[in-house]
């Protein structure tokens, strides 16, 4: 699935599932983080998402089981033993690797000039050729292309220093 | 015939020979100082530079735009929107085209629209390039002359407007 | 947060109700979070890491997904005739005003100082800049594929009423 198919079909859903986990976790933080974990699930297994019929109502379902995890882990007893809790932090080691690494992106992102960040959400996301950026933006084919690559440059240097 | 006379005629003679456009860049000085005319140089020194812009290396898809760029020793660009000038501009690149070794590259007749380019081989390099383009309003020249590769070449114009 | 009992006996029905109220709004800045989320998933499979020596940016780079030579490589001669453009929106007017236009407001900045120095048979270089120079080069290389792409559409189009007058041929004379 392309970034604007996605964009299309499954990120105006953010709002209604927004609603749900709010109702769920009960709390404004829990919910924004909760739908950000959905969200990125979704896009990570999009190539799934392809044959849904009912995107509402598979990505409601799915805030559920997400919410119902992590109320389990909240609610975990402090004195529960050691050993039962590494297992789930041995899995989602992975996870917080590659969550550090995406954290890492996302401020890279948000550091970019506005106009090269603008281009680069119009190519990336909307997946949208030069001329339409162009006209969008009001500056030349090969003006976009330029701040497209300024862009790429930068996000490589921020991100690639260890 | 007196000698005054020999002598005179040759030296007109030799002076229209050095007048005529024998190069990309000849024909560029004789019109780029020109009323009604836009001209556009880039000079070799200049694509050392552009060579070394951190942007062009991060490649933009699979065009090695960088590889291109330094191989580039001058760029030519000339246009007018006067009809006699044009004229001239088409009677001196026929003669260009005529003094090398320039084989039609592609030649496209539309709505109007008249567009030729040209190139120079040696081998697997292009060493010149023109492109001749004339319409109702404008008449377009843009020459370059380097060392590029074929495929590179042929990758880069393929390319179209993405 | 409410119980996991309570939760586990909604009913999707429920769920969507939830969903659909809109006297809970949600915050303004979700959905930008939302979109930087994802691009950043996305950029970040492209830009790889510098532990991860498996990944190369090639791999994962996307192939601007209507653009078949991007995923061959460079067009070999056969391959570029092949690739017929149907419609071109080009006027030569708009292609070539960005190039003089820079070229028009650098002479406003420069004045007319022209450098003495060099020798009578080389032009002044227009641009001061390398990255507007870049930028017009560009300019050039688009307005010369979208001509190529053009005389492939003309062709193609000759192609096919030589094609279609074969046909013809064929039958009559069979």
């Amino acid at each position: 699935m392309t970034p604007a198919e996605f964009n299309t079909y499954w990120l105006p859903l953010g709002d209604a599932l927004y609603r749900v986990a709010l109702y769920l976790l009960e709390d404004k933080q829990d919910a924004e983080d909760a739908v950000q974990d959905l969200f990125l699930k979704l896009w990570e297994g999009s190539a799934q998402l392809e044959s849904i019929k009912n995107p509402k109502a598979y990505a409601v379902m799915m805030m559920r089981n997400l919410c119902l995890d992590r109320i389990r882990v909240a609610t975990r007893r402090p004195h529960e033993s050691l050993s039962e809790q590494i297992p789930l932090f041995a899995t989602q080691e992975d996870e917080f690797v590659n969550r550090d690494r995406l954290d890492r992106v996302m401020k890279a992102i948000e550091s970019l000039p506005d106009r090269q960040k603008r281009v680069l959400i119009l190519r990336t996301l909307d997946g949208l050729d030069y001329e339409d950026i162009a006209r969008k933006e009001g500056m030349s084919p090969l003006n976009a292309r330029v701040q497209l690559s300024s862009a790429r440059k930068r996000l490589k240097e921020l991100i690639q220093k260890e | 015939m007196n000698m005054k006379k020999i002598i005179a005629i040759a030296a007109a003679m030799l002076l229209a020979l050095c007048a005529s456009a024998q190069s990309s860049k000849s024909l560029y000085n004789k019109y780029s100082g020109e009323k009604g005319i836009s001209a556009v140089y880039i000079s070799p020194a200049m694509f050392r530079l552009i060579g070394k812009l951190p942007e062009l290396e991060l490649a933009d898809e699979d065009v090695d735009i960088s590889r291109i760029i330094k191989s580039l020793e001058g760029m030519y660009i000339l246009s007018t929107e006067n009809l006699a000038m044009g004229t001239r501009i088409c009677d001196d690149v026929d003669k260009l085209l005529r003094s090398g070794k320039y084989e039609l590259l592609m030649e496209a007749k539309d709505d109007g629209e008249v567009m030729k380019m040209y190139t120079v081989t040696k081998g697997e390099l292009i060493t010149s390039f023109v492109m001749l383009s004339v319409n109702d309003d404008e008449v377009d020249f843009i020459g370059f002359d380097g060392q590029i590769r074929n495929s590179d070449f042929e990758a880069l114009i393929a390319e179209s407007q993405k | 947060m409410k119980e996991l009992k309570e939760i586990e006996e909604m009913t999707l029905d429920d769920l969507l109700q939830v969903a659909d109220d809109e006297s809970v709004s949600a915050p303004d800045v979700l959905k930008k979070r939302l979109q930087n989320l994802i691009l950043a998933s996305t950029l970040s499979k492209q830009i790889p890491n510098p532990a991860d020596a498996s990944v190369s940016a090639s791999d994962t780079l996307p192939a601007a997904a209507s653009h078949p030579a991007s995923k061959h490589g460079p067009a070999s001669k056969h391959g570029l005739a092949s690739k017929i453009r149907s419609s071109l929106a080009q006027s030569p007017k708009s292609r070539m005003t960005f190039i003089f236009a820079a070229a028009a407001s650098l002479t406003l900045l420069l004045g007319i100082g022209l450098t003495r120095t060099l020798t009578p048979s080389d032009p002044v270089d227009t641009f001061d800049d390398p990255r507007v120079a870049y930028a017009a080069v560009e300019e050039v290389f688009s307005r010369l594929s979208g001509n190529v792409a053009k005389g492939m559409a003309i062709a193609g189009q000759a192609n096919q009423s030589i094609e279609k007058a074969d046909i013809l041929l064929n039958q009559f004379y069979r």
